[in-house]
């Protein structure tokens, strides 16, 4: 049995760490792999750049993704993810603090999964983030990989 | 036209003429004219009496001429037979002469080798059959051996030298006529001489000697006629010596024949010209000195002439049988003629007569007329001796002047002018002799002082041999007052054709012309000479719009029959100034329906053309600043856009680290903390959350602002339950009863109204917390006919005093501890509604709860 990996894009280290703690707090125990920017999340999914010699097959099983990043922003990797044969099936959630109707309605004409607005709360977004890690790894059946 | 009056006044005066009178005088005047006919009457007989003289003269030469010819044909005819029987003669004589057989019998008969019976009966048949009157046959001794018939008594010498002849000569012999011996009748004979043979050894047996009576035959063929004529005559002629010897019996004298003769010489006997050698027509005189016409011609191998003529009386008498019958018809054609004029003038008179009648009697009417025309004229008509002293008015004199006719007559001219127009009178009248007319305008006085403008004409006149002054005048107060009304339309019109700068005009389609008034002129810069035709408008048109324009004018006005009404550009003719007219026009038509006018005005409208155009050009500037603030405006949103974005993303992103990290260190150093502590951080915790429900609050606020409006007809009613539905599920544990009026569906956008609703009613629950039960209301009522809706609640309500601050955001009411909130929720929902064009105000009483009203825009 493979490894559920999560791979959570952010680039604020401090909703990293909350992240991390919520799901810690949540008892999920997955793997989470960190991209801190738009391109190297891809660079993962693609295996290029730093990751060019991860083994191929190895995909995570949810990405979280946040919307504003550098260099690549979280629509365009979500347009990548959709548009590539080996990505299209992952689940893709998107962790954001917009609420903006336009940055919901362009993640769900691409094809996203889940979006969830982060709380300021963080009791709250711990909760979401429990929920959201059970659903996604444990509830849900994962697409079969190609 | 005064002239006439006046004649026939004279007329009316000086006559006492009757119908009668007029007619003698009428009969008088014809009686005067006919030598002129007479003349003409004259000149027409004697053309004809040319002519049938002219017809006779020619008739004469036909006749004379036809006579000449008969004669000569006749004589031809005669000439012609007469020579036959000569040459037949002597063909009877060759017959025998060329025979040898005659010879040889004879010969016998002579030698008494045979009996002469055979001779003798061969002799007889050939006296018989060919016409001799007796014949003998003679031996060479000249000796008479046979004969038949009486000759042997008979012979001559001369027949015995012609018998002496033939033998010697050996040829047939034909001997001319002359008298018989013993007899003394005239008679020819034809010696043939008997030969065996042709050659000249031969001797000649005998000669046969036959005797022709000219009577049986020649004479009678000489005589002949071939036309009853009383004086025709033949003669056959011979010369002899310088006599001429007529051969045959004379028709006026017996027994002439070779005896008659008259001399060669003879110069106008036409026997006496033929021997002379003459052939053809003469006239002369015959042997009984009557005057004739002669055919004279020679009968060829003879010494004979014939001589044909006729009486030169008996043609007279055709001609003047011819003469007579001609004056019988001129004389009948004159007679026709005299009739034929005669008629004429008879119907001329009669017609004449007639219509001089007519005449006179329209005259006198006219006269009547006229005497009624003068008398009861509409012009003031004065008639004055040389002295100026009236002699005959009319009833209008009497009327104008207000004198009676007694008081006029005799009365000076000069009274009736005032006193100023008395100084200019003499001069008037030195014109008026000078010129023998004269027309001008004066002031006339009447009777009673007053004064009277009046145009005059005057006119010398002179009847029967008197001069006299004769004045028409006319009062023309009336017309100087209309002309002077008229003066001052037409100068309102021109003043306000000027002032409007609109010139008028008519066009008449039948010349092709149009009229213009002075402003037009103005406006088109034409000199008043200028002949104003279709081309002269399109020349004045601006060169861009003259097709433009004729095609307007031919299409959408002439043919469609509609009122011209265009403004155009134009090229003013005098300086070349490019103008804008407004050209208006209506078409006028004829009884059958035939455009034959179009009358309208021409407005120079180019000070409103240019004030359009600055208007025209303030607006595109206006757009176009329009434009450019939008765009500003538009950039300014999506500025504001990207920074409520950022707002949104990153000023939550701290306070989640705020929120987050806190509590980290709230559950992480619980132990290390104090109450005091733990309690900071809470506080810490709330106040960054309270931090975000703000900026979610203004992000909202924001969003409304700029949100586009979609009109879509909404439920307010349905929306408003389902807020109250979620606003039991906010408040659990509270009482709160929501009343809302059913069926109330208006215009808007129905994210904003639930945003809106959604604040109004959270605002309700939220300040009516304390009651033990929260009452909710929502509903509509009329105010001036306006629907206003109002949410209510019977929560803790609020001053007045401050109702005006309430919708600004960030206003509070209450303070956090009390009621929590923003302050933002109220200034949301003015926004909303004021994008719906709608108005929100609140009522309340502290501690009586509060209600708010809103109206939306209302479709009509």
């Amino acid at each position: 049995m493979r490894t559920k990996t999560i791979l959570l894009v952010e680039d604020n280290p401090s909703d990293v760490e909350l992240t991390k703690r919520a799901f810690e707090k949540g008892r999920i125990t997955n793997e989470l792999v960190v991209a801190e920017d738009g391109q190297e999340a891809l660079d993962y999914l693609f295996r290029a750049g730093k990751h060019k010699d991860r083994p191929s097959g190895d995909m995570p099983t949810l990405i979280l993704l946040d919307l504003k990043l550098p260099k690549v922003d979280g629509l365009e990797v979500l347009r990548r993810v959709r548009s590539s044969e080996t990505t299209r099936r992952l689940p893709v959630v998107i962790l954001t603090s917009s609420k903006e109707e336009h940055d919901v309605a362009t993640s769900y004409d691409l094809g996203v999964n889940s979006y969830i607005r982060k709380p300021v709360d963080f009791h709250q977004f711990a909760d979401a983030v429990k929920h959201l890690g059970l659903y996604w790894l444990v509830i849900n059946e994962p697409p079969p990989i190609n | 036209m005064n002239r006439v009056l006046i004649d026939a006044g004279k007329r009316i005066r000086g006559t006492a003429v009757t119908m009668r009178g007029i007619v003698i005088r009428i009969r008088r005047r014809i009686q005067s004219i006919p030598l002129a006919m007479i003349l003409f009457f004259l000149l027409l007989v004697s053309g004809i009496v040319i002519a049938v003289f002219g017809y006779y003269k020619d008739q004469e030469m036909r006749i004379i001429h036809e006579r000449e010819s008969d004669l000569a044909v006749i004589s031809e005819l005669k000439v012609h037979q007469i020579a036959q029987w000569r040459v037949e003669r002597m063909g009877d004589g060759m017959v025998i002469a060329k025979n040898p057989a005659y010879a040889r019998q004879t010969e016998a008969y002579f030698e008494h080798k045979c009996p002469g019976n055979e001779l003798l009966q061969w002799i007889q048949v050939m006296c018989t059959h060919n016409g001799y009157q007796a014949a003998g046959l003679f031996d060479a001794a000249g000796t008479l051996r046979l004969s038949y018939g009486n000759i042997g008594n008979n012979i001559g010498n001369e027949d015995r030298a012609l018998i002496r002849d033939a033998r010697i000569k050996r040829e047939v012999i034909l001997s001319d006529l002359h008298l018989e011996e013993n007899s003394n009748k005239p008679v020819a004979d034809l010696a043939i001489p008997l030969m065996t043979g042709d050659t000249s050894d031969v001797p000649v047996a005998g000669v046969f000697l036959f005797r022709i009576d000219p009577q049986r035959f020649l004479y009678p063929l000489i005589q002949s006629w071939p036309s009853e004529s009383r004086s025709a005559e033949s003669l056959l002629l011979r010369r002899e010596g310088n006599d001429v010897v007529f051969l045959n019996e004379l028709r006026f004298v017996r027994n002439s024949a070779l005896v008659y003769r008259v001399s060669a010489l003879s110069e106008r006997r036409p026997a006496a010209m033929a021997v002379r050698g003459f052939e053809g027509t003469a006239v002369g005189v015959d042997y009984r000195g009557v005057p004739v016409l002669a055919s004279i011609k020679k009968i060829p191998d003879s010494p004979w002439y014939l001589v044909t003529k006729i009486d030169r009386e008996e043609i007279d008498d055709i001609l003047r049988q011819q003469a007579w019958m001609d004056a019988l018809v001129g004389g009948l054609l004159v007679l026709a003629t005299i009739a034929t004029v005669g008629f004429w003038w008879r119907h001329q008179r009669v017609r004449f007569f007639r219509t001089q009648l007519l005449a006179e009697q329209e005259r006198r009417a006219l006269v009547q007329h006229f005497e009624y025309l003068v008398r009861f004229a509409n012009d003031i008509i004065i008639l004055a001796d040389k002295e100026l002293r009236i002699v005959e008015v009319n009833d209008k004199a009497l009327e104008s002047y207000g004198y009676s006719r007694d008081e006029l007559i005799g009365l000076n001219i000069i009274t009736l002018e005032t006193e100023e127009s008395a100084e200019h009178f003499s001069e008037q009248l030195r014109l008026l002799n000078l010129y023998r007319g004269a027309r001008y305008e004066s002031i006339h006085r009447k009777k009673d002082g007053t004064t009277f403008s009046v145009e005059v004409s005057a006119r010398v006149i002179v009847i029967e041999g008197t001069l006299f002054y004769q004045n028409i005048s006319r009062d023309t107060t009336e017309r100087k007052k209309s002309e002077a009304a008229l003066r001052e339309r037409d100068f309102w019109i021109k003043e306000s054709q000027r002032v409007g700068h609109i010139g008028s005009y008519a066009f008449d389609f039948v010349k092709g012309k149009w009229t213009s008034s002075e402003v037009l002129d103005e406006i088109f810069g034409l000199s008043a000479e200028e002949e104003r035709t279709v081309n002269v408008w399109l020349d004045v048109v601006h060169p861009e719009q003259k097709e433009e324009m004729l095609r307007y004018f031919s299409n959408d006005v002439i043919a469609s029959a509609k009122p011209f009404n265009r403004e155009y550009k134009i090229v003013r003719r005098n300086d070349g100034a490019e103008r804008w007219v407004w050209g208006r026009g209506e078409l006028g038509f004829d009884r059958s329906g035939l455009l034959i006018s179009m009358v309208g005005t021409i407005q120079d409208i180019t000070e409103r053309r240019r004030a359009d155009d600055e208007i025209r050009r303030f607006n595109i500037e206006l757009e176009q600043r329009v434009e450019d603030r939008t765009a500003q405006l538009e950039a300014a949103n999506r500025e504001l856009e990207a920074f409520s974005y950022s707002v949104s993303h990153d000023l939550r992103a701290p306070l989640r680290g705020i929120d987050g990290w806190s509590l980290a260190l709230a559950e992480d150093y619980r132990s290390s903390l104090d109450e005091k502590a733990n309690e900071y951080v809470k506080r810490i915790r709330r106040e960054a959350q309270r931090m975000g429900a703000l900026i979610d609050d203004l992000l909202q606020l924001s969003r409304v602002t700029r949100a586009e409006i979609t009109y879509t007809p909404v439920n307010l009613s349905r929306l408003t339950r389902s807020i109250a539905a979620r606003m039991q599920e906010l408040y659990p544990g509270r009482r709160i009863q929501f009343t809302i009026e059913d069926g109330l569906i208006v215009e808007g956008d129905s994210q904003l109204l639930d945003i809106a609703m959604t604040n109004l009613l959270d605002n309700a629950s939220k300040f009516t917390a304390p009651r033990p039960e929260a009452i909710i209301e929502f509903g509509k009522n009329n105010s001036d006919g306006k629907t206003v809706y109002f949410v209510r609640d019977n929560g803790v309500g609020f001053d007045m005093q401050y109702a005006s601050k309430m919708f600004g955001a960030f206003q509070r009411m209450h303070k956090i501890s009390d009621f929590p909130g923003t302050g933002i929720g109220l200034a949301t929902v003015q926004r909303i509604i004021r994008r719906h064009s709608g108005e929100v105000w609140a009522e309340a009483e502290v501690g009586r709860g509060a209600t708010f009203y809103f109206t939306l825009r209302e479709t009509s």
